[in-house]
C-alpha cells in the first residue's frame, strides 16, 4: 500500500478541508487533555467546585465530535478522496471517537472528584494516582503529537507505555484492596478511587488507540489487533526498512 | 431498509452494500451470544466456555476488521450518497460499538477463567441473580439494536434505551448490595470487586446497545442524537 504523501493532492480544496479539520482535532485534543489535567486537579486537591466544573464542560468535547464528525461526512461525500487521502479522514474519525471516549472518563473522574471532595483525603494524598494520571496525561500530549506530526515511530512508543500505565492500574488497586481490609470504613471512598483509576487505565487505552490510527495513516495498516512487536516487525518488512537494534 | 434508495447502476454495488450489513448483523448477534455465555462461564464455572468466549473474542476482532475495511472501500471507490452513505457510516460507527461490547464480554471470561481456576474466588453468591438478570437484559438489548440496524428500523430505539435504563437501575441496586456484603467480610473483597467490575461490563453492554440503536437513528433519519439529552450537568451517579 502506498504512504500518505499529504504534499501532493490534485485536490487543492481537499487538501485545505483536510488542513481545517485536522487544526480542529488538535484543537479538541487540546481541550481533552485540559480536561484531563483539570479533573485530576480537582481529585487531588479536593475541589468539588472544579470536578463538576470539568463534568459539566463534557458537553464541548461531544459537540466538537459531532461537528468534526459531519465535516469529514461532508469531504469524504463532495471531494471523493482516492485511497491514502481516505485512510487520513478514517483515522480522523476514529481519533475523534476516542478523543470523545477520553472526555467521557475524564467527565467521571470530575464527577467523582467532587464526591470525594467531601470525604477524608487518603494517607498518601492521592500519590498513586497523581503519579498515574500524569503517565496518562503524557500519553494523550504525546499520541497527539505523533497524530499531528504523522510520526508513526514515536507512535509506537507511546503505544508501548500502555503496558506500564496498565501495571500502575494493577498495583494501586491491589493497594486498595488491602486498604479497606485494614479498615473497611474506608470502603465507601476506596470504591470512588477505584472508578478513579479505572477511568485513567481506560484513557490509557484511549490514547494508544491514537496511536494505532497514526500507524494506520502513515503505513496503510491496520495494527489493532496485533501485539505492538508484531506491529512494529510488520511495519519494517512493509516499508523494507530495517531499524539498527 | 425502510426507504428507498438512490437509484443504483450497479447491482455490483447494491450486493456489496447488503453484504456488508449481513456481516454486522453476524457480528452483533455473535457479540450478544458472547454476554450470555460468558456470564454462564462465570456462574458455572465453566473454563471451557470461558476460553470459548475468548476464543470468539478474535472472530469479533475479525469481523471489526473486515467490516471497517470494505466500508471504507465502499466509500472510496463508490462514493455512496444519502441514505446509502449513512447506512456505511452507521454501520462502521456501530461496529465500533460492537467490539467494544465484545471487549467487555471478554473481561467476564477471563475473571470466569481467573475463578474457576481458583486464582481468585468467584462472584458472591447474593450477586448471581443479578449477573443473571443483567445479562439477560444485555443480550437483549444488543439483539434488538443489531436487528434495527439490519432493517433499518429506528422505532425500536425507546425500547433499547428502555433496556438501558433497566440495566443501569440494576448496577446501581447490585452495587450498593455488593457494598453492604464489603464491609461485613473484607476477605472476600478481590472476588468482590471483580464483580462489581463484572457488573459494569454488562452495564457498558448496555450502553453500547444504545449507541448501535443511535446509530439506526441516523441512519433513518439523518439526525445525530448522540449526544441529545445527555450533556445536562448533575446527572446522579457517574461511574
Amino acid at each position: 500500500m502506498e504512504s500518505a504523501d499529504l504534499g501532493q493532492h490534485t485536490s487543492r480544496r481537499f487538501n485545505e478541508d483536510m488542513e481545517r479539520v485536522r487544526t480542529r482535532v488538535m484543537q479538541m485534543g487540546g481541550f481533552v487533555e485540559q480536561q484531563l489535567q483539570r479533573a485530576v486537579t480537582a481529585l487531588i486537591e479536593g475541589d468539588s467546585r472544579l470536578g463538576e466544573e470539568v463534568a459539566r464542560d463534557d458537553y464541548r468535547v461531544n459537540q466538537m465530535e459531532v461537528e468534526i464528525d459531519e465535516e469529514c461526512g461532508r469531504i469524504i461525500a463532495t471531494r471523493q478522496p482516492a485511497a491514502s487521502d481516505l485512510r487520513v479522514m478514517v483515522a480522523i474519525i476514529k481519533t475523534i471517537t476516542d478523543l470523545e471516549r477520553i472526555g467521557d472518563e475524564v467527565e467521571k473522574v470530575g464527577y467523582i472528584a467532587a464526591r470525594l471532595a467531601t470525604m477524608e483525603k487518603p494517607a498518601d494524598n492521592y500519590r498513586e494516582i497523581r503519579h498515574l494520571g500524569k503517565l496518562v496525561t503524557e500519553m494523550v500530549h504525546d499520541a497527539l503529537h505523533a497524530f499531528a506530526r504523522l510520526e508513526a515511530d514515536e507512535a509506537f512508543e507511546v503505544a508501548r507505555r500502555d503496558r506500564k500505565v496498565d501495571e500502575e492500574y494493577e498495583a494501586i488497586q491491589r493497594q486498595n484492596i488491602t486498604f479497606m481490609m485494614e479498615d473497611p470504613r474506608l470502603i465507601r471512598r476506596a470504591l470512588e478511587i477505584m472508578w478513579v483509576v479505572r477511568a485513567l487505565e481506560r484513557i490509557g487505552d484511549h490514547a494508544k488507540n491514537i496511536c494505532e490510527y497514526t500507524v494506520y495513516m502513515v503505513h496503510g495498516k491496520d495494527i489493532r489487533h496485533l501485539s505492538l512487536d508484531d506491529a512494529e516487525r510488520q511495519i519494517r518488512d512493509l516499508t523494507g526498512r530495517r531499524k539498527d537494534a | 431498509m425502510s426507504e428507498p434508495n438512490e437509484g443504483h447502476t450497479f447491482k455490483a454495488y447494491d450486493g456489496a452494500l447488503s453484504d456488508l450489513r449481513l456481516r454486522a448483523h453476524a457480528m452483533g448477534l455473535l457479540v450478544a451470544e458472547q454476554v450470555e455465555t460468558a456470564v454462564r462461564a462465570l456462574l458455572e464455572s465453566d473454563r471451557e466456555a470461558a476460553e470459548g468466549v475468548l476464543a470468539r473474542e478474535r472472530q469479533i476482532n475479525a469481523y471489526q476488521t473486515e467490516i471497517e475495511a470494505e466500508s471504507f472501500r465502499l466509500l472510496a471507490q463508490r462514493a455512496p450518497v444519502a441514505s446509502d452513505l449513512r447506512m456505511v457510516l452507521a454501520i462502521s460507527r456501530a461496529v465500533t460499538d460492537l467490539e467494544r461490547a465484545g471487549d467487555e464480554s471478554k473481561k467476564i471470561a477471563r475473571f470466569a477463567l481467573a475463578s474457576a481456576g481458583r486464582m481468585s474466588g468467584g462472584p458472591s453468591r447474593v450477586m448471581h441473580r443479578s449477573l443473571r438478570h443483567m445479562a439477560e437484559l444485555a443480550s437483549e438489548a444488543m439483539r434488538v439494536a443489531v436487528d434495527a440496524l439490519d432493517r433499518g428500523d429506528a422505532r425500536v430505539a425507546h425500547d433499547v434505551a428502555r433496556l438501558d435504563r433497566e440495566l443501569d437501575q440494576e448496577f446501581e441496586t447490585a452495587l450498593r448490595q455488593l457494598m453492604t456484603v464489603a464491609m461485613e467480610r473484607t476477605r472476600l473483597l478481590r472476588p468482590i470487586f471483580d464483580t462489581v467490575f463484572a457488573l459494569k461490563s454488562l452495564e457498558r453492554i448496555g450502553d453500547h446497545a444504545k449507541n448501535v440503536a443511535e446509530h439506526v437513528v441516523f441512519l433513518v433519519s439523518g439526525a445525530d442524537v448522540r449526544h441529545a439529552g445527555r450533556d445536562l450537568p448533575a446527572r446522579g451517579s457517574q461511574h
